[in-house]
């Protein structure tokens, strides 16, 4: 399997001297393309950041990240094959990699309110300068890949939990672009809404996006190819799919 | 040990408010200046009105100094105290004027009194003459200080003279300097601060002691406004005599009746009703202004606030406690504006009224700040500040503590009953003035005292009902800016977007634009309009930078030389055009003393264009000659238009051009004779010089001349013969427009060459566009200050939008572009509400007050188009440009927009 992201030896400190707290370390780990990796662990394991540094948000870490930005099916939009770091990126660098390699969802959707459905899925294309026309037809494709048309002139307080967490995917995978990074999605869904969306991120990964999801709920990291454990900043077990995890999960909280 | 922090002891909203306040001091600040400056501006504005307008008291101090009184001559039997002068309303009978011995014959033995002698008339200095009051009196006399009060050098003796303020502040005059009255300089000896008249205009005055050289010739020069006055230390008569003095043409007037007439120290601000409503509507306007606009900043530091209002509701908090915590800040912040206001207002004012002093502007009666003013001012802080906390307090009881808790971004419901009577208040507003209008015209332009009454109410009914009905309507106009805004780019879509749909932030925004561009929209309308009626109200004697030198009319006077006029005008101004305008002979004055004038048998008789009644035709420029004898290339100088040979061929074949059609007769032709007055005889004669075909030229502008025709026509028709040839007259263009120095000179050098010789030069009105123009920059930058302040309090609650765009990949350029269409959009709206209800104040206050349809200046479009656009500016360089990115990538903290990993 071709590796979508790679992390080598990466560790994230704040703070310096006695104040200074290690979020991440030494965590080395791959997600392939179409893999579906569930981060698992308690609160101030570092899975965030560890979401942060893969997103092109935080290039405060040591140690190597490398994003492979080119398909095996040679996608149109990607700028280079060679695989990139973003802590070698400008400032401009790191917002066009949010633009065109790295989707992100979040707990509370965060849609943009005087957006419509449809403009909140095209606004890394426009933000990208494609074409309005063109970017809407796009975000209509990945709109419908979230099963959500016929809703797509509604604003975001016109639309249900769920409705508004398929938006943001929708919005994180438009584009053609192959990571999906998950920050506790179905936080704030109830369990069946939940498991709506756990569908969707599934069927994604099935389609060749690499999925990277931070959940607590075990019943969802089960949907995962493989799930990572973090404590401390440090992986401390990665296990594939299992029925369930709830087994390694509280062998691991304790 | 328990340590109670600072407001520990007050009532829980008292203290949660008072504690808010002091740690979001800068807001807090920011309400108490949006409080402060429009209240500071309107008491200083009151001071300096107030200031300049004379008490009782003034009067007696400016008219009578320390005498006790004074007898003047006076022309009727009945006269006013106040102004010994003559009541005309009642019965009077004609006395004859009491001369200056018998003024004196009536002081009583042991009496000490002055007299005081004036005339308007000229004196020079440097040359140049200058028209002013000329006194002869003994101003060291102690009866007299507080009239004459010396302020530099010393006071006059012997042939030397005393000066007045207005004199050495605009002919730089100084003690040593010296003054020409009459055809002798005498030296300035000192500088006195005199004026005639309490409150008036300073009039330039010389004054000469009684026994100077030119008071004899004072003497001899009747005046019917300035005859003799008596200033007496006591012996006035009682009240009941006055009649008996009059009657011997005597008025009186004591101190002590005078100022027992009023409270001597009260002064009426303005000079009537109008001036009073004016303050009335600046006053509510302004402070509607401060309300909304403080009311704006509370009401977006609510939205910050409100986690900690719902967890309060939450927790069992009535609305009306929560609406306490918002009207504690309004009246501490309210207090703290009253108190800064007022002394901010009095040294603005000082500063003002000892500038104007110092220049001569205005009389200056003194400082007043009247303690009612000042309470007044507090008290309407006050109320501003507690008016401005209930702008978020309205809606505090509606806060919804689960989703204010979640931060739930729901849209703000659209409060369509509000909006509804915002909409039915603009028609019903919309409505009067159009049935006014009706009226009006059903009226047939004769408005009757009652009607008049009616309108004014009318008015003044709408326009209160026009801006409120506005201010409802914003969220509807805020809607409509985001159903515009869907088809437009990203970045316009997303600031009109968010403008519409959160309208908790913007309405209260706009809303403050609005006012502001209300206020400085009505400045700048005022202002346009006030100098539009100095232009209007201008007496133009020629166009603009025009001078005409116009030959004496005295039989046997020499002819002008217009060549000499040229080189003594160009001397001063040079001059890009010259012509000479040859006007009949046959006009003037006979030998014998008796007039000789041509006529035209006029359409309108009170416009006779070549009699003594020029002064009926408002619409002539007098300085032109009537008619005047030359070719068509003098057709543009005459009439401002281009020559055209069909001209050329109507005075070629005998006809006239005429200018104007009241030089016409009831059948449209040009009818002249001539006749001749002899002196003392009751009638003249006159025979008909002839009628002449008409070609009607329609001037460009005030015309000047009224008839033009050829020499030979003129010959022909013995316009002019040879006994009376055609008198030159010489025009000139001159280069830029003369100072009043300039005009000065050339009157001063063209009267060198023939004091007879009647010279016009055209300045224009004395004020123009400056003043507006200062009225909008002064207004522009409030209004900018107001947009500003109010687009960057409000963007703080886009920081979550800003960091989301950011996380999304858009740089800071697309913030900046974000925030900078936000304010495009908040100034403009609000620009042009605030200033089309400005346009309809200012259209209905002059129709209403002075009968007047104003002209619209156009320099509001700066209001509505170069604010926004600076505004827009200013959010673009206001705008971090790491900020957003900052909160998520530097502190490597996803939570900032969600996630708690």
């Amino acid at each position: 399997m071709t590796p979508r992201l790679e992390l080598v030896g990466v560790s994230r400190t704040f703070g310096v001297d006695e104040l200074a707290v290690p979020a991440l370390r030494n965590v080395s780990m791959q997600a392939d393309e179409g893999e579906f990796v569930a981060i698992m662990g308690p609160s101030g394991s570092g899975k965030s950041t560890l979401l942060a540094i893969c997103g092109c948000l935080d290039v405060g870490y040591s140690g190597e990240v490398l994003i492979h930005p080119k398909n095996s099916g040679g996608g149109r939009r990607a700028r280079s094959v060679a695989p990139m770091d973003p802590r070698t990126l400008s400032m401009a660098g790191l917002a066009r990699c949010r633009r065109q390699l790295v989707g992100l969802v979040f707990q509370q959707y965060n849609l943009v309110p005087s957006l419509t459905a449809l403009e909140n899925i095209a606004l890394p294309l426009e933000l990208d300068g494609v074409p309005v026309r063109k970017a809407r037809k796009q975000a209509f494709d990945a709109l419908t890949a979230v099963d959500l048309v016929g809703l797509e002139d509604r604003f975001a307080d016109q639309l249900s939990g769920g409705q508004q967490q398929r938006v943001a995917i929708a919005r994180g995978i438009v584009g053609d672009r192959r990571l999906l990074l998950a920050d506790e999605p179905t936080g704030a869904l109830d369990s069946h809404t939940g498991e709506e969306i756990m569908e969707v991120l599934r069927a994604r990964a099935d389609a060749g996006t690499t999925v990277l999801m931070v959940t607590h709920d075990a019943r969802h990291a089960a949907w995962a190819d493989r799930v990572v454990f973090l404590r401390d900043g440090r992986i401390v077990d990665s296990a594939e799919s299992i029925s369930d995890p709830s087994v390694l999960l509280a062998e691991h909280s304790a | 040990m328990i340590t109670l922090t600072p407001g520990s002891r007050l009532p829980l909203a008292w203290r949660i408010g008072w504690r808010d306040m002091t740690r979001d001091w800068r807001r807090g600040a920011l309400v108490v200046v949006l409080i402060m400056i429009p209240l500071a501006l309107l008491i200083g504005v009151v001071i300096a009105g107030t200031s300049l307008q004379p008490s009782l008291r003034d009067e007696v101090r400016v008219g009578l100094g320390s005498a006790a009184g004074k007898l003047t001559s006076v022309e009727c039997s009945a006269q006013s105290l106040r102004y010994a002068s003559c009541d005309y309303s009642g019965a009077t009978q004609p006395v004859e004027p009491a001369t200056e011995a018998e003024l004196l014959a009536r002081v009583p033995a042991g009496h000490h009194s002055v007299v005081e002698r004036a005339v308007f008339g000229s004196f020079a200095v440097d040359g140049l003459s200058y028209q002013g009051r000329l006194v002869a009196t003994d101003a060291a006399d102690p009866l007299l200080r507080g009239r004459y009060d010396l302020q530099s050098g010393a006071w006059p003796t012997g042939s030397e003279v005393l000066v007045n303020e207005a004199v050495a502040v605009r002919y730089g005059v100084a003690p040593g300097d010296s003054v020409g009255l009459g055809d002798r300089e005498y030296p300035v000896s000192g500088i006195v601060h005199h004026h005639p008249w309490a409150g008036q205009d300073p009039t330039p005055v010389v004054v000469v002691g009684p026994q100077h050289p030119f008071a004899a010739e004072l003497a001899s020069v009747p005046s019917d406004s300035y005859g003799p006055v008596v200033y007496l230390d006591g012996g006035l008569p009682p009240v009941s005599d006055y009649p008996a003095w009059n009657a011997d043409g005597i008025g009186v007037t004591d101190r002590d009746v005078l100022l027992g007439l009023d409270d001597p120290d009260s002064v009426a601000l303005g000079t009537g009703g109008g001036a009073g409503v004016l303050v009335l509507m600046a006053t509510a306007a302004v402070m509607l202004m401060a309300i909304l606009v403080a009311g704006s900043a509370m009401a977006i530091g609510a939205q910050r606030v409100r986690r900690v209002l719902a967890l309060l509701s939450a927790t069992g908090a009535r609305p009306r406690m929560l609406r306490t915590i918002f009207a504690v800040q309004g009246l501490v912040l309210g207090a703290v504006a009253a108190v800064l206001a007022i002394p901010v207002a009095m040294a603005g004012a000082g500063v003002f009224l000892a500038i104007a002093d110092h220049w001569q502007w205005a009389q200056v009666m003194g400082f007043r700040m009247q303690s009612t003013w000042g309470l007044a001012g507090g008290a309407t802080a006050l109320l501003a500040g507690t008016l401005a906390s209930a702008v978020p307090g309205f809606r505090i009881g509606a806060v919804d503590p689960v989703r204010a808790l979640s931060e739930a971004h729901r849209q703000a419901r659209l409060w369509v009953a509000l909006v509804g009577i915002g909409l039915v208040a603009l028609s019903a507003a919309a409505v009067v003035v159009v049935a006014l209008r009706v009226d009006r015209l059903r009226a047939a332009r004769a408005l009757t005292d009652e009607l008049a009454f009616q309108h004014s109410i009318a008015v003044m009914v709408a326009a209160g009902v026009a801006i409120p009905g506005v201010l409802l309507a914003i969220p509807l106009a805020l809607r409509g800016v985001a159903a515009v805004s869907g088809r437009t780019p990203l970045v316009w879509r997303m600031a009109g977007r968010d403008l519409g749909r959160s309208r908790h932030r913007s309405v209260p925004v706009v809303a403050s634009v609005v006012a502001g561009s209300l206020v400085a929209g009505f400045a700048v309308a005022v202002a346009g309009f006030t100098v539009d009626q100095q232009v209007v109200g201008h007496q133009w004697r020629a166009r603009l930078d025009e001078a005409i030198v116009s030959p004496p009319e005295a039989y046997g006077a020499k002819q002008l030389d217009p060549d000499a006029v040229l080189g003594a005008v160009a001397a001063v101004v040079p001059v890009t055009e010259f012509h000479v305008l040859l006007t009949p002979g046959i006009t003037g004055s006979l030998a014998d003393g008796g007039s000789s004038v041509v006529n035209l048998e006029v359409l309108d008789r009170s416009c006779r264009s070549l009699s003594v009644a020029v002064g009926d035709c408002p619409e002539r420029m007098w300085a032109y000659p009537s008619i005047v004898i030359g070719d068509v290339d003098l057709v543009p100088v005459l009439a401002g238009v281009p020559a055209t040979p069909a001209m050329r061929d109507h005075l070629a074949s005998g006809g006239a051009l005429t200018f104007s059609d009241l030089v016409l007769d009831s059948r449209g032709n040009l009818e002249l004779s001539h006749s001749v007055w002899p002196r003392g005889a009751d009638t003249g004669t006159e025979h008909r010089l002839g009628s002449l075909p008409v070609m009607q030229v329609a001037p460009n502008g005030n015309y000047g001349a009224s008839v033009l025709v050829s020499a030979e026509t003129a010959e022909r028709i013995g316009l002019v013969t040879a006994e009376q040839p055609a008198k030159p007259a010489a025009w000139l263009k001159l280069s830029r427009t003369p100072t009043e120095k300039e005009q000065a000179q050339i009157q001063a050098a063209v009267a060198a060459l023939d004091p007879q010789v009647w010279v016009s030069v055209e300045a224009g009105p004395p004020v123009g566009s400056p003043i507006v123009w200062a009225t909008v920059a002064i207004s522009g930058a409030v209004l900018l200050l107001i947009v500003v302040v109010i687009t960057t309090l409000a963007s703080g609650d886009r920081r979550r939008d800003d960091a989301l765009l950011s996380v999304l990949g858009g740089g800071p350029a697309l913030r900046r572009r974000v925030a900078a269409a936000q304010a495009l959009w908040l100034g403009a709206l609000g620009g042009v509400m605030g200033v089309l209800l400005a346009a309809y104040l200012t259209v209905a206050f002059f129709r209403v007050y002075m009968g007047i349809l104003p002209s619209i200046p156009e320099h509001l479009a700066v209001l509505i188009i170069g604010v926004p656009l600076l505004a827009a500016g200013i959010a673009w360089l206001t705008t971090p440009g790491r900020a957003g990115l900052r909160d998520a990538l530097i502190s490597g903290r996803p939570q900032a927009i969600g996630g708690d990993g």
